[in-house]
């Protein structure tokens, strides 16, 4: 005799499992993305590490952290990029060469360096940003200048660029070469004693031939995602930092 | 690798205590034009205090370390009531709301006056906040410092007590 068993599952059994499914499908999407450790040999003999969140998109955004080293806020943010489709390679570079959190630190960084860094990133065939927070836009903006054909949208957070600062007397900046190949957009936080000189950075960036615009961040301070004492306000911008970089990426032409 | 990691944690720890601020002795200049109202709506010149010392602090409300000095500033101003010396707090930035916001918290009575374009703070050529100036009798500047300080105690009140007892 045959017999054929079908199963026929109820109403309420298809529901729990197309609850089940829903709930497996939730925690895929939230699971946060493991960051590799990727190592990258430098034409100066050093190897640099970073942390790679990769992603099955098209882009790819270079996060270098500020001289400060990164926060937990980045880090987060960049797992959340990526969990949305964009890959993020994060830098550290004074920790990964071992080097005091000081100016002269990021300024020390070699331009054929940070060229090695963005030659590798191209050649993933993403659409490149590239995210520098405070003294990293020192390095970035060295392995950027003279390079007229490869055009790069970079995002500076509240950049800090002086050579020399004399209270009384006024600031320099530093020159990095030709930067016509940059779009950049500056994000300067409203609350910081740079603000009245971020129009100065504008016009240093212009000079050197940059495309830069501005962009003032209201109501928050340098450093809002990290800061001791944050207001409501700056932990809450904190908290959606991936978000906000999200937007920023979008306004840099 | 370890022995790199301890020289960078060393190097790390030396790059922050250098970050420590002091007063730095100025050439006696004169100071650019300094001409503001206060949250009255009363205007005051740097000019009109010469034969006075002049403490000029540049703070904002959101910076931390200014807001850490305001007592013993207040401290200092009701220490010098009776001498040839003035307090002039610069606002940088801000809009009047704000100020008026944090001066319901903070209790200080010396003049704080509302750069709220940042025009004064440009003209001084101020980078970092608080930044202070020390000017003498003559209207001179001797002594700037960016960074916090104790203002009635210590280098701070050695500094104002030797500016006053010059001409």
């Amino acid at each position: 005799m045959n017999v054929r068993l079908r199963f026929f599952p109820s109403a309420t059994t298809m529901a729990v499992m197309r609850f089940l499914f829903a709930c497996i499908l939730a925690v895929m999407a939230l699971a946060p993305v493991r960051a590799e450790e990727v190592s990258l040999a430098l034409p100066s003999g050093e190897t640099l590490a970073f942390s790679r969140y990769p992603a099955d998109g098209k882009e790819l955004l270079l996060w270098f952290a500020s001289e400060h080293g990164l926060a937990p806020a980045e880090v987060q943010a960049a797992r959340e990029l990526a969990a949305r489709g964009t890959e993020v390679w994060q830098f550290d570079l004074l920790a990964a060469f071992f080097l005091p959190p000081a100016n002269s630190s990021m300024d020390g960084i070699r331009a054929e360096d940070v060229r090695a860094i963005f030659g590798a990133a191209r050649k993933t065939g993403a659409a490149v940003v590239v995210y520098a927070v405070n003294r990293a836009a020192v390095p970035v903006l060295k392995g950027l200048a003279d390079r007229a054909a490869e055009h790069t949208k970079v995002l500076l957070m509240h950049p800090h660029f002086y050579s020399a600062v004399d209270t009384l007397v006024g600031a320099d900046y530093l020159s990095f070469g030709s930067l016509s190949s940059v779009d950049a957009l500056v994000l300067q936080p409203r609350r910081s004693a740079a603000t009245p000189w971020v129009e100065d950075q504008l016009a240093a960036l212009r000079k050197q031939g940059a495309r830069a615009e501005l962009l003032m961040l209201e109501n928050v301070r340098e450093g809002f995602w990290v800061r001791e004492g944050a207001t409501e306000f700056e932990l809450t911008e904190g908290e959606r930092l991936a978000d906000l970089v999200n937007e920023w990426r979008a306004r840099v032409k | 690798m370890i022995l790199r990691c301890l020289a960078w944690l060393v190097l790390s720890f030396a790059a922050l205590s250098a970050q420590a601020a002091g007063f730095v002795e100025m050439d006696g200049a004169t100071p650019p034009p300094l001409q503001l109202k206060d949250r009255n709506g009363n205007s005051h010149a740097l000019a009109a205090y010469r034969g006075k010392v002049v403490l000029v602090n540049f703070w904002a409300t959101w910076c931390p370390p200014c807001r850490e000095e305001m007592p013993s500033m207040q401290r200092l101003k009701e220490k010098m009531s009776d001498r040839a010396f003035v307090m002039l707090g610069v606002n940088s930035g801000e809009p009047a709301e704000d100020l008026a916001e944090f001066l319901k918290l903070v209790k200080v009575d010396f003049d704080i006056l509302l750069d709220s374009d940042s025009a004064v703070t440009r003209r001084w050529k101020v980078f970092g906040l608080p930044t202070s100036f020390l000017i003498d009798r003559q209207g001179k500047v001797r002594y700037s410092l960016t960074g916090v300080t104790e203002w009635d105690q210590g280098e701070a009140l050695a500094l104002i007590e030797g500016l006053l007892k010059q001409d």
